[in-house]
């Protein structure tokens, strides 16, 4: 996520007066007691006062990603492991400012607590926890939930492995007297990995540990009607216009892209610089990002990427840095004097990326 | 070869050492009493001496003949031979064996004998995710498997070879979806085909990482690459679809409409 994209992203939802929802995680935008998040450093309600000012129609929707405990870090500022009261506790602030802050759909996915000694079971108390939190702080605004967790895993959500986990949850959600999510996350064959995806979605192939979406898809969705809710997709990043047409006819709820536009606003910046021969901007970007870790999550093991990939990779993490927010002014003031209008292009290119999806998804008709 | 319930035969190319060691393994570690070999176009000192059939055209030993082909040259070898079982496993030679439990596996089949015509097994790996799902007698009913280990009822290959067809498609040359093809053919005849972990296989792939020269075969991403574009080049002129998608989900569909009709069968369904 970016500025341009989420600006992008209102105007194409205002201009085809249909939703589209922003969907930062709690790393890309968050309270301002945990820090705020590295997106133009808007902390969530600098954020929401800035979507809801620029979007005139009321198309947008304001949506968290992957809110749970231990999903902002892992150690306390002592530099210990956050334990799990302490982890709740975070995450109870953060749902406690977008709630305030006017988010109209918040994804509980407290998953990392299972890499945190909580069991399967544990999980689905927090989840119900974190639910029953929201609903007593909502104070009688609309809100929907999404659960459940892509994780990118390794092992799929096999239809009757999931049909139990919902039943799970949404019995544990019933017992406490709250309602069922609106949008369940499962798995459906996409994996994003580098700068593709490397999922069974979108290759067309088999990959191992993967099911086919030609198999899991339909089942899965079985399951979500079966039990009244929809299917959210995770991870849509990068693929191929004959996967996105299987959305639609599959029936797919829900989809969420990231981080395919910030990698697409890199790359326009890198080939604008390029272009125009202003090599000292990509020497000093690309050094700033390379010399940080952010791209590494993103590479396969044996990875061959380039460093140039790294830096699309990872580029976006930083525009909001002092230096890199010089050098892009700097890059905007030089081509400007060369007649180049940088902005524009940049916005047209994040424009057609998002559009990729818009047209695949039907909302040009 | 005939008091053995199931025969063997390994697709070599090139990998004489592999293929003798696979061969050796299969009659230490199993029981089976016969295991041969289908030569894919091996230069002359690569060729096994368990091999049973070969091809040496000059097309076999540029280009090979891939898991269709070699498949089908081994089934017809294997169908005119007198003393043959009921059932043939046919492994590509990057197989290992994870486990062997034949008479478990045909104790499961015998069972089933009265409610379905059993095709085909297949073997899951050890990371396959339908172990997950397998059902208590761990055969289980399915329609979209990977490429590879597999065993073939006599029964069902006769029947396709009544019907002037083969096993598995030869113009199909990199085996774009094969197995998909394969439960088409299957369900569509009232046949079934199962997967089971009494029998398993893990795929080397060292193999073709160190030796695809030797193999003569492209790098693994080059391969994907040419498996999809030939595969959907393929799919398009025999079933006049535009993708891999497609094909799978009109076979996902006979495959439902098979258990609409066989209610009884519902609970060996892998999901």
């Amino acid at each position: 996520m970016t500025v341009r994209v989420v600006e992008e992203t209102v105007s194409l939802a205002n201009k085809l007066k249909s939703p589209i929802a922003l969907i930062p995680s709690r790393r890309q935008i968050e309270c301002e007691e945990l820090g705020g998040g590295y997106v133009n450093n808007w902390n969530t309600r600098d954020f929401s006062h800035y979507v809801r000012t620029l979007d005139k129609g009321g198309y947008v929707f304001l949506s968290r990603d992957h809110s749970g405990p231990w999903q902002l870090r892992q150690f306390n500022q002592d530099n210990c492991k956050l334990m799990h009261r302490e982890a709740m506790h975070e995450v109870k602030s953060s749902l406690k400012t977008d709630i305030d802050c006017g988010f109209d759909i918040l994804h509980i996915d407290p998953s990392p607590g299972l890499e945190n000694g909580r069991s399967d079971e544990g999980v689905i108390e927090d989840i119900v926890e974190l639910v029953e939190f929201c609903c007593e702080t909502k104070q009688g605004r609309e809100l929907i939930f999404e659960v459940g967790a892509d994780e990118q895993s390794m092992i799929p959500d096999l239809p009757s492995k999931a049909e139990e986990k919902l039943d799970s949850i949404i019995r544990s959600l019933c017992h406490a007297g709250l309602s069922k999510p609106l949008f369940y996350v499962l798995q459906t064959g996409t994996k994003v990995k580098e700068l593709r995806n490397i999922g069974s979605f979108a290759t067309q192939i088999p990959v191992r540990d993967m099911l086919s979406p030609a198999f899991q898809v339909p089942e899965i969705l079985k399951v979500c009607e079966s039990f009244g809710v929809y299917l959210k997709e995770h991870n849509a990043d990068y693929l191929p216009s004959e996967s996105l047409k299987w959305h639609t006819i599959f029936g797919i709820h829900a989809a969420n892209v990231a981080p395919e536009f910030g990698v697409e606003e890199t790359k326009a910046i890198i080939h604008l610089a390029q272009q125009y021969k202003e090599s000292w901007f990509i020497d000093l970007f690309c050094d700033y990002v390379l010399r940080r870790d952010k791209w590494y999550k993103w590479l396969m093991e044996n990875s061959q990427s380039t460093d140039l990939e790294k830096v699309y990779i990872a580029g976006h993490y930083h525009y909001s840095d002092i230096e890199v927010s010089e050098f892009l002014r700097k890059l905007n003031s030089n081509l400007s004097v060369k007649g180049v209008d940088m902005d524009s292009f940049i916005r047209m290119k994040v424009r057609n990326s998002i559009n990729k999806y818009l047209v695949a998804f039907g909302y040009y008709g | 070869m005939g008091s053995s319930s199931l025969d063997v035969l390994i697709l070599n190319r090139n990998l004489k050492e592999v293929t003798d060691a696979l061969v050796s393994n299969l009659y230490i570690q199993t029981g089976v009493k016969f295991v041969g070999v289908i030569d894919a176009g091996s230069v002359s000192d690569q060729v096994s001496k368990h091999t049973v059939v070969k091809n040496s055209s000059i097309e076999a030993k540029s280009l090979g003949l891939r898991l269709n082909r070699g498949f089908n040259l081994g089934i017809d070898w294997w169908i005119h031979q007198s003393d043959r079982s009921d059932y043939l496993l046919l492994l590509p030679n990057d197989a290992e064996i994870a486990s062997f439990d034949a008479p478990n596996l045909f104790s499961s089949l015998y069972s089933l004998r009265n409610q379905v015509k059993v095709a085909a097994v297949i073997p899951l790996s050890s990371d396959s995710p339908y172990l997950h799902i397998l059902p208590e007698k761990r055969v289980g009913l399915g329609w979209s498997f990977n490429e590879g280990p597999i065993i073939l009822n006599l029964e069902f290959i006769e029947f396709i070879l009544q019907c002037g067809s083969e096993v598995f498609d030869s113009t199909n040359f990199r085996g774009y979806l094969s197995f998909v093809e394969l439960a088409l053919k299957v369900y569509a005849n009232d046949f079934a085909l199962v997967a089971t972990d009494y029998l398993s296989f893990t795929e080397n792939e060292s193999h073709l990482q160190k030796h695809h020269e030797l193999i003569i075969t492209e790098q693994a991403q080059e391969n994907a690459r040419l498996l999809v574009m030939e595969g959907s080049a393929w799919l398009g002129k025999k079933y006049a679809v535009s993708d891999g998608i497609c094909f799978e989900n009109i076979v996902r569909l006979i495959f439902e409409s098979f258990l609409g009709r066989r209610t009884d069968l519902s609970h060996l369904r892998l999901r």
